[in-house]
């Protein structure tokens, strides 16, 4: 039709096009009389009905009644107003129904509804799923099973368990004794347990109650009590401890033997425990306090032996009676070393009573006895028990031996020292320092062959000071220092060998005498030589490092480098590895590696070179050695720059990137993390049982998910869902709890008021 | 009488070692090993001596990795579908092409029954949840039900219900009596002791080839069909709720167990795509490995793996979060696979495949089977403890992901990498010619899904 239209047009103006369309449409609505699209009719008496058809737009409006015409003859009557308002308040509020969706519209629309409320229920799982997800360990299957019911206590009756044959022997059982073969039940006996009257119940809980109130004064008590501070009271509620014990010991004793027995295990336990522990020991902080003050107070001296004494009681090794003899011997042969040893002391301080004339002698010489009383004591008690044996005649002569020969080496000694100090020209110290110097070698020689560093030390710094003090000649402060030293070295050796002498056996003991002969020759020999040369045996000052230790930022735990403000200690640990790398020269080994190192990074020149290339080769003919001819087949590389600067020092800095460790190495930041020190603590952190305690590295091992060979695994239910709590109304309770015991108050003044007035009548 | 029984526990006097040292307290007939000093300062070569151990331990899982257990063969005709027990683990169902079906003793390795179900091929069996009826369906419009328990000498079975449409699939929930079909363009759900369906789903006119119930949700279900759709639907009142259209069809689905809205499917795309029932516009994610259409996808029990089997002859183990598989399954007897399952005990996976058998592998190719002791246990437990803390090390990961495939997979791997490749490069270079903005990003997961309907 536009074609037509097309050719025709003549007119520009739109609204004449406009207006010959609208035309032609009249014209061709008009050609056809007949509707093409039936309008919806209602057809009332067919089967089918459906929404589809009740359509308003197939009615015409113009010959249809409506409800107003209707009433409008009831209207006329004055008794119907009533019905008519009714009627037309119907008809204005009624609105008609929108036509139904079309079919696929409405199912779109239920599948969304539908697809929303799925997607809500599914949220129920969120909670779960995110736990599974991110637990550190999971066990399937995730809830545990019913323990399986056995069939004699479920409830079914006994009929129903159906029949059995019996056994030949379970015959035999029921020809004996029936009810061995069925037991009782026991559910009688439970269901009488349980019946309790209730002033039964209300006593038993009363009971309890105040069991539990009493529990928890102690509790409170015995908290307070630890709390206080005060040594003092500690220590009288431990006597006192201590003695209730031995007299409830005592006790027992003539009441029950056998128990008196186990707490003699648990006091010989208490013992051996304390034998561990060095707390009775003249170590500790108070003792040392003690110490210093022990020259000047006797008091404290006293209070010194009487803690030594409790040691020693403590730390005794109980003796069987029915001990082998040898046993016996040994005992004998120590207290005879014991007296040896006093007798060497004696001489010592007489030695040292004859060169010089010194005030604090006699006090040392005071506690010497003081040690010697307890010695004795001890030993009579000892005596007591056990007679001299032969044996006894047979080692005298060997320790006698021995003694002698210290006695020598110390002389020796001295004089070496006498010699030394006249250099200083000052007689009065050398003297002392003779003196100071010969017993403690001579202390030395009694103890352990590992404390001979020690006194090398402490005599190098005699040294030192002596030289400071030739100048002023202060000498009394070197008098007390010296006579401290010895008081407190001379109880560390009685303590220390008494440990011993108790404990080890005969064979040990003349090998620990000869070693301390050994040693004690050996500094003399020290002491011999000259002061600068006494540093040899270690590495040579000049060469060893001595630079500051640089300490690389790792976050690594480093024991090492975290005393470093301590000096002494630094000093310390520099001599254990100088004295460690005393053979190995480690300076000259370091040179040398560094060295090798430096040649191994700088390239070579490639000799290309071949036999027989350019003359002639073969067996019998000589290389010709012209420099010149060689020299063109080698290819020279360029040198390369001198090592850096910071490669110069002591240090072997690899410049080049090792290739075999190159490929075990982690290139990127694996996913989790974002930092590299996060990644390399997790890294650092072990797990293996080496390095961990056992219990930590079981826990670390766990795998994320645990799962059982032939255990059928359930999907996921819905009991696995926790069920919402409702909500409880706390503050509500405790309001009525609050009203009961006013309740509670107000009864019971009403009970007393009863009372009174009770009384009163 | 009351006996006294001394007992100690064994790791205050046992070695663990010939090497360890003993001490005893003095005086007493106690002894007890030495306490470690745990000091990490005393340890310096610790971080060193730990990584030399997980590289020996990711070693050794590759000496010890074995996963192929054995075969059942018996079937005359390619296996189209297997069929697990609900809780027994040894029993299993096979349905073949020539409409066969096999019951399989797993433990003993033998086939207890075979039975001529159908003519044509089997489409699906389902185990009715109590384990005592199975239900079949197959390729002559009939729902047979069997009994699993007994087994008589002419093998009838319990109920047939003839049906006017062809069915591909079938499932069963997992609490209610019902079970539902799939084929010609409808679903229709079924009663056990009804013969007519209950109910009848219809959402376009293609067919549908698999359809899964939800195991946690239960009366959830979801069907792939042959438009390249996943429809899903709610069996209680609305029937279809919604529907995704893929680039290419999906072949199966499988719904996680342990998670009620994630399910995958099996694409012809080569691919798997784990989707999120609430949000499948997108797949949450994206599993590539294989090279060719995957046939199959079950989930592990635990819902933290699920195992493919694919066109290309291989088995991938894929973990349920990562985009790539951590196993490869093959053997040069295994043809086109053509359906798998994950044993309920988590420890096996089941293959059936073109050439008429049933594989058995392990679900992890190097555990140890039986019965172990504290220690090893334990060995084995650190071994992989270590693995896992050094797995990023590149040595370690290296030797932990090597794996030796077929010549044809290894060299359809490498083509499909240069096809990506190129469109990659091919779409960077549109990109950079092009005005800024036009060409847009899409990702991985968003290319595959065509459109969502409602």
């Amino acid at each position: 039709m536009s074609d037509t239209e097309g050719s025709e047009n003549l007119y520009d103006s739109d609204q004449e096009v406009a207006k010959d369309h609208a035309k032609l449409i009249k014209a061709v609505t008009q050609l056809d009389k007949r509707q093409r699209v039936k309008k919806a009719e209602r057809s009332e008496p067919s089967l089918e009905v459906s929404e589809y058809h009740l359509v308003k737009s197939g009615v015409t409006n113009k010959d249809t009644i409506h409800v107003k015409d209707l009433i409008k003859s009831l209207e006329r009557k004055g008794d119907q107003s009533n019905l008519t308002k009714k009627l037309r308040y119907i008809q204005q509020k009624n609105k008609v129904l929108s036509k139904p969706l079309e079919k696929p519209a409405a199912e779109r629309i239920k599948r969304t509804v539908g697809y929303e409320k799925v997607k809500n229920e599914l949220q129920k799982w969120d909670s779960v799923v995110t736990r599974n997800r991110t637990a550190e360990q999971l066990s399937f299957p995730l809830k545990r099973l019913a323990p399986i019911k056995d069939s004699r206590t479920s409830k079914i009756p006994e009929f129903l368990r159906g029949f059995s044959t019996k056994s030949d022997l379970m015959k035999k059982f029921e020809e004996l004794d029936p009810a061995l073969l069925y037991p009782a039940d026991k559910e009688e006996e439970k269901g009488n347990k349980y019946k309790m009257t209730l002033e039964e119940v209300i006593l038993r809980r009363k009971e309890a109650a105040r069991l539990r109130a009493q529990q928890s004064y102690k509790e409170a008590k015995a908290h307070r009590q630890r709390k206080i501070k005060s040594k003092k009271f500690h220590r009288i509620q431990r006597k006192d401890k201590i003695k209730q014990q031995l007299k409830d010991f005592e006790k027992l004793k003539d009441s029950n033997p056998e128990e008196a027995l186990v707490k003699l295990a648990q006091l010989d336990k208490t013992r051996a425990e304390e034998r561990m522990s060095l707390r009775h020991k003249n170590t500790g902080q108070w003792a040392r306090n003690k110490q210093i003050k022990a020259k000047y107070n006797k008091e404290t001296r006293q209070i010194l032996t009487e803690q030594l004494a409790i040691s020693k009681e403590l730390t005794q090794k109980v003796r069987r009676t029915d001990s082998d003899e040898s046993e016996e011997d040994e005992e004998n042969v120590e207290d005879v070393e014991d007296k040896e040893y006093e007798e060497d002391k004696e001489d010592e301080t007489s030695l040292n009573d004859k060169e010089s004339n010194i005030k604090t002698e006699s006090e040392i010489e005071d506690f010497i006895k003081l040690c010697r009383k307890f010695y004795n004591k001890k030993q009579q008690t000892k005596g007591e028990k056990t007679k001299k044996d032969e044996t006894l005649n047979e080692i005298m002569p060997e320790k006698k031996k021995e003694t002698y020969h210290t006695k020598k080496s110390s002389t020796l000694q001295v004089s070496t020292n006498d010699t030394k100090n006249k250099l200083c020209n000052n007689e009065k110290n050398s003297t002392l320092q003779a003196n100071a110097n010969d017993t403690k070698s001579k202390l030395h020689g009694n103890e352990k062959s590992s404390s001979l560093r020690k006194n090398k030390r402490n005599t190098k710094n005699k040294r030192n000071e002596l030289e400071e003090t030739t100048s002023r000649e202060n000498v009394h402060e070197l008098e007390e220092t010296t006579s401290r030293e010895n008081v407190h070295e001379l109880k560390e050796t009685t303590s220390r060998e008494n440990a011993h002498e108790l404990e080890e056996t005969t064979s040990r003991e003349n090998v620990h005498e000869e070693s301390n002969l050994t040693s004690l020759k050996k500094i003399a020999n020290t002491i011999q030589e000259p002061a600068g040369t006494s540093n040899e045996m270690e590495i040579d000052p000049k060469k060893y490092v001595n630079i500051k230790p640089k300490h690389l930022k790792t976050q690594l735990p480093d024991v090492a480098t975290a005393g470093d403000d301590d000096s002494e200690q630094e000093e310390e640990t520099h001599r254990i590895m100088s004295e460690a790398f005393a053979d190995d020269d480690v300076v000259e080994e370091f040179r040398k590696e560094k060295e090798e190192e430096m040649k191994k990074s700088q390239p070579q020149n490639i000799d290309l070179s071949l036999p027989g290339w350019g003359s002639w080769g073969g067996p019998n003919i000589k290389k010709s050695k012209a420099a010149r001819k060689k020299s063109r087949f080698i290819l020279n590389v360029p040198k390369q720059m001198p090592r850096k600067p910071e490669n110069q020092g002591n240090v072997i800095v690899f410049e080049h990137e090792n290739e075999k460790l190159k490929k075990h190495l982690v290139k990127e930041l694996p996913y989790p993390f974002t930092r590299v020190k996060d990644f390399e603590a997790t890294i650092r952190a072990p797990i293996s049982r080496t390095f961990v305690p056992m219990n930590a590295h079981v826990r670390l091992i766990q795998p994320a998910v645990k799962t059982k060979l032939g255990q059928v695994i359930e999907p996921m239910d819905e009991n696995e869902l926790v069920k919402e709590q409702p909500m409880v109304k706390k503050p509500l309770k405790r309001i009525k709890m609050k009203n009961d015991k006013k309740n509670n108050i107000v009864k019971n003044h009403n009970k007393k008021r009863c009372k009174q007035d009770a009384q009163n009548t | 009488m009351k006996v006294k029984v001394l007992s100690r526990n064994p790791d205050e006097y046992l070695r663990e070692t010939k090497r360890d040292i003993h001490k005893t307290i003095i005086g007493y007939l106690l002894s007890f090993t030495v306490p470690r000093n745990f000091d990490p300062s005393l340890h310096p070569f610790q971080a060193a001596r730990e990584y030399t151990k997980a590289l020996n331990a990711v070693k050794l899982e590759k000496v010890f990795a074995k996963p192929f257990i054995g075969n059942l063969e018996g079937h005359k005709d390619a296996i189209s579908c297997i069929c697990k027990h609900p809780s027994q683990l040894s029993t299993i169902l096979s349905g073949a092409y020539d409409g066969e079906v096999r019951t399989w003793s797993l433990s003993l390795g033998t086939c207890t029954r075979t039975l001529f179900a159908h003519d044509g091929m089997v489409r699906g069996i389902a185990y009715v949840p109590d384990g005592k009826h199975f239900i079949t369906v197959g390729d002559d419009k009939t729902i047979k039900t069997w009994d699993a328990v007994s087994a008589g000498e002419d093998e009838e079975p319990v109920n047939t219900i003839v049906n006017k449409t062809i069915i591909t699939g079938i499932t069963h929930h997992r609490a209610n009596p019902t079970f539902v079909t799939c084929g010609e363009g409808i679903c229709q759900m079924w009663e056990d002791t009804r013969n007519e369906p209950l109910r009848t789903f219809k959402w376009g006119v293609d067919s549908l080839l698999d359809i899964k119930f939800n195991p946690v949700q239960k009366d959830l279900l979801a069907s792939c069909a042959s438009d390249r759709s996943i429809i899903l639907y709610d069996t209680r009142e609305t029937g279809p709720l919604t529907r995704i259209i893929m680039k290419l069809r999906s072949n199966k689905l499988s719904w996680n167990p342990m998670e009620a809205f994630v399910f995958t499917c099996a694409n012809e795309d080569y691919n798997l795509y784990t989707y999120d029932t609430r949000k499948m516009n997108t797949p949450v994610n994206v599993h590539m490995d294989h090279v060719e259409a995957v046939i199959d996808v079950d989930y592990s029990p635990t819902g933290k793996e699920f195992v493919s089997g694919s066109y290309d002859k291989s088995i991938r183990i894929f973990e349920a979060n990562k985009g790539h598989s951590r196993e490869v399954y093959h053997t040069r007897r295994m043809h086109r696979l053509t359906c798998v399952g994950w044993s309920l005990d988590n420890k096996f996976v089941i293959s059936g495949s073109d050439e008429m058998n049933l594989r058995i592998w392990k679900a992890k190719a190097s555990e140890k089977l039986g019965i172990l002791r504290a220690r090893e246990r334990n060995a084995l437990l650190v071994n992989d403890a270590l693995k896992e803390k050094y797995a990023t090390h590149p040595e370690v990961r290296r030797i932990a992901r090597h794996r030796q495939v077929p010549k044809h997979i290894y060299n359809a791997r490498a083509e499909l990498r240069t096809i990506r490749e190129k469109n990659k490069r091919k779409e960077a270079n549109r990109r950079y010619h092009s005005k800024k903005g036009t060409v847009s990003f899409v990702s991985e997961r968003q290319k595959n899904v065509v459109a969502q309907d409602s």
